[in-house]
């Protein structure tokens, strides 16, 4: 608690990186309401292989690109038996997948470091002779590049005759498999697509960290995931985001909070607490999430928007 | 004479102890406009479910097009010609009225490198298909709702949407599950006014089930009547209405 702009930019590189892992859940389950409670899974995966794979001294592009390909590898595998399963049990199914794979990495020594996990990652963009607060800035510039450009993709994607059917899917499987539409192969593909974005994320924490543990991939992190999600708002991508931004901005502060509290139960329990109600507030209010679906489009494209509204403005100023 | 459209061989098909449907064997030509009527819990929805690869039959054939399609996947027969629309409206509710049509036709932006990579192709393809929407919901008298999310409509509103999203797949073959369910008598008649002039139009062949049988036996040129799991009787309207046993089973004594 040095340097309170030091924890403010450490929250917005957070908010960064989950930001992205969100969006790829909004993929799966805002675009395609497959329940994938197994995010954090594939998220360690990405961070896993590009710590084992810095320690062999490998640039970062080599292993994010490795962190995506082994991430998407295990979405494809783990979704073809799991994607025969309805909804909720694919929900149990893929929890008890990020619990196996914390677990394996627990125990296999010899790769993963075990519970003491690996440290000493480098980070992406070495910049020689800058101070830790400009190494901080540099990572954020990193990793919102990044989350800037999976929000491309996805919006590219959802925007798409393909996000078209992918929505068909989410609102009625047997429309669309009764027009012509194969349901199993894309939801393997979107698994695989949304393994492959958190893979990268997981990448992108390893080298912001510097260290991985399995103690940082418990469950919960799948639950804060969901929680962006859900209060951002599901099938909207920059909702996705500002759940992200929103989530870890209440987290941090109210770690912050119960500093200062001098409470009659244990403040972490409080924190728990707290989270809860924000849920249970926004799913019972507000169910379609802080930003809803678009579901009208956009008559006017961007361009000619910003060009009425000029007009608009260079009207005012004539006449005023 | 042609090979018929869409025939069926003795088709079982069993829920556990329940014969559903019990050794259905149907011919229907192309071209046809052909009701399917019976009381209910006589199978007629379970046969479309297997002619469109819900279920698949515990026995018997069903040749599409001169070629086997039962077992095969729901979305493989549709690629074959054959599509169907349901009982209730099974519409996706949080897509625009336009979106729903749009879905149903096979798009070269469907696949997920073309969608990205090839954006000239599908954006191209997306306006040819988007007027032809227009033109279809033009037609049904839904144009002025092509933006509005699709929970919006009304009941019949829902009913004309699943038959324009069928209509826009161009099939040789659509199963109409009760077109006219709930929808008022104007637009019931109005409904299969506008059925006959689609079939003129574009030579679809269309599968009708149906309760509002005055109105079905107006427009249809042949009706199969099932009982039971099994079709009972069989031919023109006029003879079928006089038909004893239907009588007996259906229509009661009007």
């Amino acid at each position: 608690m040095a340097d309170p702009l030091m924890y403010l930019l450490d929250a917005v590189a957070y908010a960064g990186i989950f930001g992205i892992v969100s969006i790829s859940l909004n993929l799966e389950y805002g675009y395609t309401n497959l329940a994938n409670f197994g995010k954090v899974a594939f998220f360690m995966v990405g961070a896993y292989v590009t710590a084992i794979m810095s320690g062999l001294k490998y640039p970062f592009i080599v292993n994010s690109l490795l962190a995506i390909l082994t991430a998407s590898v295990i979405g494809v595998l783990t979704s073809l038996p799991a994607l025969r399963l309805k909804e909720d049990f694919l929900a149990i199914t893929m929890i008890t997948l990020g619990e196996v794979m914390k677990l394996i990495v627990k125990n296999e020594e010899w790769l993963t470091g075990g519970v003491w996990g690996i440290s000493g990652i480098p980070p992406a963009v070495v910049i020689p002779g800058i101070t830790f607060r400009e190494r901080l800035i540099v990572q954020i510039v990193l990793i919102y590049t990044v989350l800037t450009l999976c929000y491309l993709l996805c919006e590219l994607i959802v925007k798409s005759p393909y996000g078209r059917v992918l929505k068909t899917i989410r609102e009625d499987e047997l429309i669309a498999s009764t027009y012509g539409k194969n349901v199993f192969k894309y939801k393997v593909q979107v698994f695989a697509l949304g393994s492959a974005i958190s893979g990268l994320a997981g990448s992108l924490f390893a080298q912001y960290i510097g260290t991985v543990s399995p103690y940082m991939f418990e469950p919960t992190v799948t639950f804060s995931i969901w929680m962006m999600v859900i209060l951002g708002g599901p099938a909207n991508n920059l909702g996705a985001i500002l759940g992200a931004f929103m989530v870890e901005g209440f987290q941090r502060s109210s770690r912050l909070i119960k500093d200062y509290l001098n409470l009659p139960l244990d403040p972490v329990n409080l924190q728990v607490m707290l989270t809860a109600i924000l849920v249970i507030t926004v799913v019972f209010y507000r169910p379609q999430g802080l930003l809803r679906e678009k579901i009208k489009p956009d008559r006017k494209p961007l361009c000619k928007m910003v060009k009425s509204k000029f007009i608009e403005v260079e009207n005012w100023i004539r006449r005023s | 004479m042609d090979t018929p459209l869409l025939t069926t061989d003795n088709l079982v098909k069993h829920f556990g102890g329940l014969i559903a449907v019990n050794g259905v064997t149907l011919i229907i030509e192309k071209g046809g406009m052909v009701g399917l009527i019976g009381p209910n819990g006589s199978g007629k929805t379970t046969l479309f479910n297997i002619l469109t690869g819900v279920y698949k039959p515990d026995s018997g054939k069903v040749i599409f097009n001169g070629e086997r399609i039962d077992g095969l996947q729901p979305h493989q027969i549709y690629h074959r010609g054959l599509v169907r629309t349901f009982q209730i409206p099974r519409i996706l509710q949080k897509m625009t009225v336009l979106d729903n049509l749009l879905i149903s036709v096979k798009n070269p932006g469907e696949g997920f490198l073309p969608a990205l990579f090839k954006r000239r192709n599908w954006l191209k393809f997306e306006k040819d298909i988007r007027d032809r929407a227009l033109e279809i919901l033009g037609f049904l008298g839904l144009e002025e709702h092509c933006y509005t999310p699709a929970i919006e409509l009304s009941g019949g509103q829902m009913k004309l949407l699943e038959i324009a999203r069928a209509l826009m797949s161009q099939p040789s073959m659509i199963l109409l599950d009760e077109p006219t369910a709930g929808v008022n008598p104007v637009l019931a008649n109005d409904i299969y006014m506008k059925l006959r002039e689609i079939k003129r139009k574009i030579g679809v062949t269309f599968f009708i089930v149906e309760h509002r049988i005055e109105l079905l036996m107006e427009h249809v040129d042949k009706v199969h009547v099932m009982h039971q799991g099994k079709i009972i009787a069989e031919g023109k309207p006029a003879d079928v209405i006089n038909n004893e046993d239907v009588i007996k089973v259906y229509l009661g004594s009007i």
